[in-house]
């Protein structure tokens, strides 16, 4: 998907019209590797399909034989016994069969969707940063989500395939016993059943088309809801509330209208079936009747014919629905190609070199990034060990940009980073990370305690753990929670202020003792007293560590050893907050 | 889920409930009614009338009366089609109309709610509430109606056709094995329950740990967690393939256990009704009959036996938002009946705290204690204090938002609960460190269902400098807002939710941390903006910026819901109290 969609991605998603034909080709292309393991499955499903189909459609050859002998005399109980239980033998033999048949391509449905799910993590989470930049949250989970399940593409990638086989097994079957029976009145019959599939295919676009309308309503329905609700403040404040409420009103009605109008054309789709079975019904005694009357055909005859209509219903549906699926299956590949072909840019060299030891020394050389427009120009410093250097200027400067630089999170597209001279992506990559700690604008907790967050997967004792806490002004806290270290935080755990999970976010950045912290504005929700606190504390804590952060304290900046003062993305001056005092823009910025 | 079971009242009492709404609708519902009979009456009739083509015209050989019968049936299908459709509709039409009025009355019904209501529920909730909840609603309005009622009538029209016009023995036969379904498919489904509601917990938890995942990339890649995290959705995915699994296994088997009933029906038609037809006691037609019949009696139990979890979920939705109706709204004049609502002289006003006492709830500790102040009017007072020290809890009982347990908030002298809340709140702007915005374009932002002509619009908008930023929009000032206002800067933001105070021409103004989010090039910008906003208006600021806290007339300053100080800020520094000492330690 090309940037300008993705960015635009409130708008309805229009699917790519892929053509069915190649799109399906594609499709089977990009599934047939997770086919492969499962070949045992595979054959299993194609051998015992047909076994099961056989049993099915064996059955109204017996019950026509039944019919038939009914009307002679030679007929008696015992031998309609025997038939009898010759259709419920079948009838458990069909029974067991389908059972495994349809239990087989349900789990397998939902094997792909576990597999297609955990191919796609494994690659989304070591995307680069780029990827992120394009596209947004929602678009990412969606793919990882909706995408794969077991209604779509999990679904098409065992059941669609399957059904369709199927489907084609028991138009055979069926179409064998009848032209056996009668080939003129087959032919009366195949001619209505095939106008079904193509109705099915018709109709079912129209109800897609409206049910991606009502899916549209509900989204702006939700969306209104949302951001209604988190104004209620200000709604009530400005007396907004019967305003908001006949907006809604508005938003409801089309919601209305849309529902009804995919009603209309769903309900029409589903109730045809059964009326195409009757009318085929209503043909079959028709002509068949008259088939029987001029001795062409037994009454047995026109019942088996009866009893296959009904059984050929379905399958036409079903071949339609695997175009229907199949369609939107290639669009959901597409889109989970575009994830998987994201070219993943930032790499350990094979040969890559262990972080030196003792201090560290970090340039800047002639640092350049553009996205649509310049955002850094020719952007020169360097830091070293047991200093701390400050990135200031106005928002989109591009301060967060050159931060996540460090731990090659981006790469400049031109000018390179310098770790004690060499490039940055000369070192090992987890190696030069895991020697960081970044604190981010915004902090990520995890759905987890309080106490995994800060360590992370990683392998520290408690006196580490108290020590980074007292460091991130986060002690003071704990007794607010009702469990300690082990409340429970992120989506289903306690709401902690924009403060705690900054401090959260900095005691698990210092924890393993970083000789590289990157703090991006993350101080801005502390109180200026805490923040006070925690930058004495934090030199006594790692006193040789070099220190980059962003900031739009003055406070901060005056702390800094060195600032290096940003506009749109050229470093305008560098110096330390006295000798930036006179600089006219530092002036604007910190001293008004 | 659990929530609704603690207070889910019983489901006769839903359905009373519900009844008034359906009402008006008597005249759809009856004539719905009809064409379902209707409809039904030539499902039921197309076996018949196959017997007859059988008996009466196939085997003695008369294909004139035969094509006569099957015109005449081809024209039922189409009119018993035509009458199903019409009534589906119908349902449809009401069923929907039913909900949609549902969710314009909740949902204005919650707008009314007070402030408390929504500190408990998350948005999400809410707006599940409203819209998940009355969707779930529909079921009872078309579903019970078309497929119960439909089926029930199908069901018992058929039997009766069997058993009087036909053979009651083969009838009752067909019709034992009824109950049977029904008992298999209640337990079943009271077996599946719990499993099908770990498989939608599991989802929801496999899917929040996904976009949990996607939401913090960065930091889990700095940090080198990627395997850990890999592992972690490895786990929950495949416990969740696990739970699927067993479901889909066990709803297979009963499915086509069901079906396989079906054949044991066929059978046993085919066993009893053959001996009956080999006796001459049933004709070989009202064998096809009673076969035609097993078929399209088995659907609609299946159906319904596939129906009674949907139901479910409608009653518990019901209960929910019967809860959400019952909340009672904001009381209009609370504490003071006996002093009937004066009109508010124009302004400017002196805004008083007279020994105000507020928590939240009865057990929580007191959030602000014996609060007294007297702000003169026109004066610009600033209000200091850690976090926690009840600021915003201020602001938030002179809004109205909520009731002091003790004590006065009085405007010139008039208590504030005695001033009907819309004509308090026109009097005040409030800015809010959260800028909203809500759908729509920025003018309707802007005004806010006030009549304003353009000009004046443009002229305000100018005074605080934003003008000139809007015109630049594309479509200016009828640019649409986009989700979150993401295509305005946060300072124009800010800058917004000023102009939008402004144009009310409030008489007192309430900052609460109006530009701690905002880079300082912004606000500068926001400062000049300050000074036209405050002229000649009482204003309320809670501020970080030392300027805006020196510039004030005087300095509130708060410490654990207590006023410790007040006055000057010169007075303050000299007074060396609690105020000096903040400012020395940089606490403001």
């Amino acid at each position: 998907m090309q940037q300008t969609q993705s960015l635009s991605s409130s708008a309805p998603r229009t699917p790519k019209k892929a053509s069915a034909h190649g799109g399906l080709q594609a499709t089977l292309g990009w599934l047939w590797p997770f086919w492969q393991p499962l070949r045992w499955r595979l054959s299993f499903l194609i051998l015992v399909t047909p076994l099961a189909v056989l049993f099915d459609v064996w059955v109204p050859m017996i019950t026509r034989g039944i019919f038939d002998q009914l009307q002679g005399s030679s007929f008696t109980p015992a031998l309609l016994r025997q038939q009898v239980l010759l259709i419920l033998g079948l009838g458990f033999l069909h029974f067991a069969f389908y059972l495994l048949v349809q239990s087989v391509r349900g789990v397998t449905n939902m094997h792909f969707e576990n597999a297609f799910r955990m191919r796609l993590s494994r690659v989304m989470i070591q995307l680069g940063q780029t990827f992120f930049y394009r596209f947004r949250t929602g678009d990412v989970t969606t793919r990882l989500i909706d995408d794969i399940s077991e209604k779509k593409l999990g679904w098409f990638a065992c059941s669609g395939i399957f059904r369709l086989y199927e489907a084609l097994l028991m138009i055979c079957g069926c179409l064998f016993f009848m032209t056996r029976l009668n080939p003129a009145l087959t032919l009366m019959t195949a001619l209505p059943l095939g106008f079904t599939a193509l109705f099915y295919v018709r109709s079912s676009r129209r109800t897609l088309h409206y049910s991606e309308q009502s899916q549209q309503a509900i989204s702006n329905l939700n969306s209104y809801l949302t951001s209604t609700l988190d104004g209620i403040r200000v709604l009530k404040a400005y007396d907004q509330e019967a305003r908001a409420s006949d907006a809604f009103a508005a938003v409801v009605e089309q919601q209305y209208h849309k529902e009804v109008a995919l009603a209309k054309v769903a309900s029409l789709l589903q109730l045809s079936y059964s009326r195409f079975a009757e009318l085929g019904m209503l043909l079959i005694f028709l002509a068949g009747g008259w088939l029987v009357i001029q001795g062409h055909i037994s009454l047995g005859d026109l019942i088996a014919f009866n009893a296959y209509i009904f059984m050929l219903i379905w399958p036409m549906v079903d071949i339609g629905q695997f175009f229907i699926k199949g369609r939107q299956a290639s669009v959901s590949v597409e889109r989970v190609r575009e994830l998987e072909d994201y070219p993943a840019e930032i790499t350990s060299a094979p040969e890559a070199l262990p972080l030196p030891e003792g201090p560290l020394q970090l340039h800047f050389e002639r640092v350049s990034y553009r996205f649509e427009r310049p955002a850094l120009q020719q952007v020169s410093f360097a830091a070293r060990s047991g200093e701390t250097v400050a990135l200031a200027g106005a928002i989109g400067a591009g301060k967060s940009l050159l931060l996540d630089m460090v731990p090659r999170m981006l790469e400049p597209q031109s000018g390179q980073i310098l770790l004690n001279q060499k490039p940055l992506s000369a070192y090992n990559l987890s190696a030069l990370r895991s020697s960081m700690g970044f604190v981010s604008q915004t902090p990520s907790l995890f759905s987890a305690s309080i106490r995994e967050n800060i360590l992370f997967g990683r392998e520290l004792d408690e006196a580490a753990l108290q020590e980074a806490l007292a460091v991130a002004q986060l002690e003071q806290d704990l007794p607010q929670f009702q469990d300690g270290l082990e409340t429970l935080v992120g989506q289903r755990g306690v709401k902690l202020s924009g403060g705690q999970k900054q401090r959260i976010a900095i005691a698990r950045a210092l924890i393993q003792r970083p000789r590289i912290l990157i703090l991006d504005d993350c101080t801005s929700a502390l109180d200026a007293e805490t923040e006070a606190r925690f930058w004495q504390a934090l030199h006594s804590f790692v006193p040789g560590m070099l220190v980059l952060v962003v900031t739009h304290r003055v406070r901060t900046l005056q702390r800094a050893d060195r600032i290096v003062l940003l506009q749109q993305g050229e470093v305008l001056a560098t110096g330390h907050h006295e000798e930036l005092s006179q600089q006219p823009l530092y002036q604007q910025l910190y001293l008004s | 889920m659990s929530e609704t079971h603690a207070t889910l009242p019983s489901d006769r009492s839903l359905v009373q409930r519900m009844l008034p709404w359906l009402r008006p609708h008597t005249g759809s519902f009856a004539l719905a009614l009809g064409l379902l009979l209707f409809s039904s009456g030539a499902k039921m009739l197309g076996p018949v009338i196959l017997q007859q083509a059988v008996d009466r015209y196939i085997v003695p050989g008369n294909f004139g009366g035969l094509a006569r019968l099957l015109g005449a049936y081809a024209v039922l299908v189409v009119l018993g089609f035509v009458a199903n459709y019409l009534e589906i509709i119908r349902l449809e039409q009401v069923g929907q109309r039913l909900i949609a009025d549902l969710k314009q009355r909740a949902f204005a019904h919650l707008l009314k709610l007070e402030l408390r209501y929504f500190d408990q529920q998350s948005t999400g909730k809410l707006v599940s509430r409203i819209e998940n909840d009355a969707n779930a609603l529909k079921v009872l309005f078309s579903t019970v109606i078309t497929n119960i009622l439909g089926n029930f009538v199908v069901v018992l029209g058929m039997f009766g056709i069997m058993a009087w016009q036909y053979d009651l023995r083969l009838a009752v036969y067909i019709v034992g094995l009824c109950p049977l379904i029904l008992i298999a498919a209640l337990l079943f489904n009271r077996w599946m329950k719990s499993l099908l509601l770990r498989a939608r917990k599991q989802l929801a938890e496999v899917n929040g740990l996904i976009t949990e995942i996607i939401q913090g990339i960065a930091t889990i890649q700095i940090f080198g967690q990627q395997q850990r995290f890999i592992a972690r959705v490895d786990r929950e995915s495949h416990y969740k393939y696990g739970l699927d699994s067993r479901m889909t296994v066990f709803f297979n088997s009963f499915f086509n256990s069901l079906f396989f009933v079906q054949t044991l029906g066929v059978a046993l038609v085919l066993w009893f009704g053959g001996q009956m037809v080999m006796q001459g006691q049933l004709s070989v037609g009202s064998l096809i009959l009673f076969m035609v019949f097993i078929r399209t009696f088995f659907v609609p139990i299946m159906f319904l036996s596939s129906q009674f979890n949907e139901f479910q979920k409608a009653l518990a939705a019901a209960s929910r938002l019967f809860d959400l109706l019952d909340q009672p709204a904001e009381s209009e004049v609370s504490a003071t009946e006996n002093n009937p609502a004066p009109s508010l002289p124009p302004g400017p006003y002196t805004l008083e705290f007279k020994g105000v006492w507020f928590r939240y709830s009865p057990d929580s500790d007191w959030v602000l204690q014996d609060l007294s102040f007297v702000c003169p009017a026109g004066a610009h007072w600033a209000v200091v204090g850690p976090t926690g020290s009840g600021k915003s809890t201020l602001i938030s009982l002179l809004m109205r938002f909520y009731e002091p347990q003790q004590g006065q908030i009085l405007l010139n002298g008039i208590d504030i609960r005695s001033i009907p809340r819309q004509t308090l709140r026109a009097q005040l702007g409030l800015v809010l460190q959260d800028v909203i915005f809500f759908p729509g374009s920025i003018a309707r932002n802007l005004l806010l269902g006030q009549e304003l002509s353009e000009a004046e619009v443009q002229q305000t908008m100018a005074q605080i400098g934003l003008d000139e930023v809007i015109q630049r929009l594309p479509q200016g000032y009828q640019t649409e807002v986009q989700e979150g206002a993401r295509n305005l800067s946060e300072g124009e933001r800010q800058l917004l939710s000023f102009g939008r105070a402004l144009l009310r021409k409030p008489q007192i103004l309430i900052l609460d941390e109006a530009t701690s989010h905002i880079d300082p090039q912004s606000e500068a910008r926001i400062q000049q903006a300050m000074q036209t906003l405050l002229a000649g208006r009482t204003a309320l600021i809670i501020a970080h910026r030392l300027s805006t806290i020196e510039q004030a007339d005087g300095i509130l300053v708060l410490q654990y819901g207590r006023l410790v100080e007040q006055g000057s800020h010169s007075e303050l520094m000299k007074a060396r109290g609690v105020y000096a000492e903040m400012r020395t330690l940089q606490m403001v």
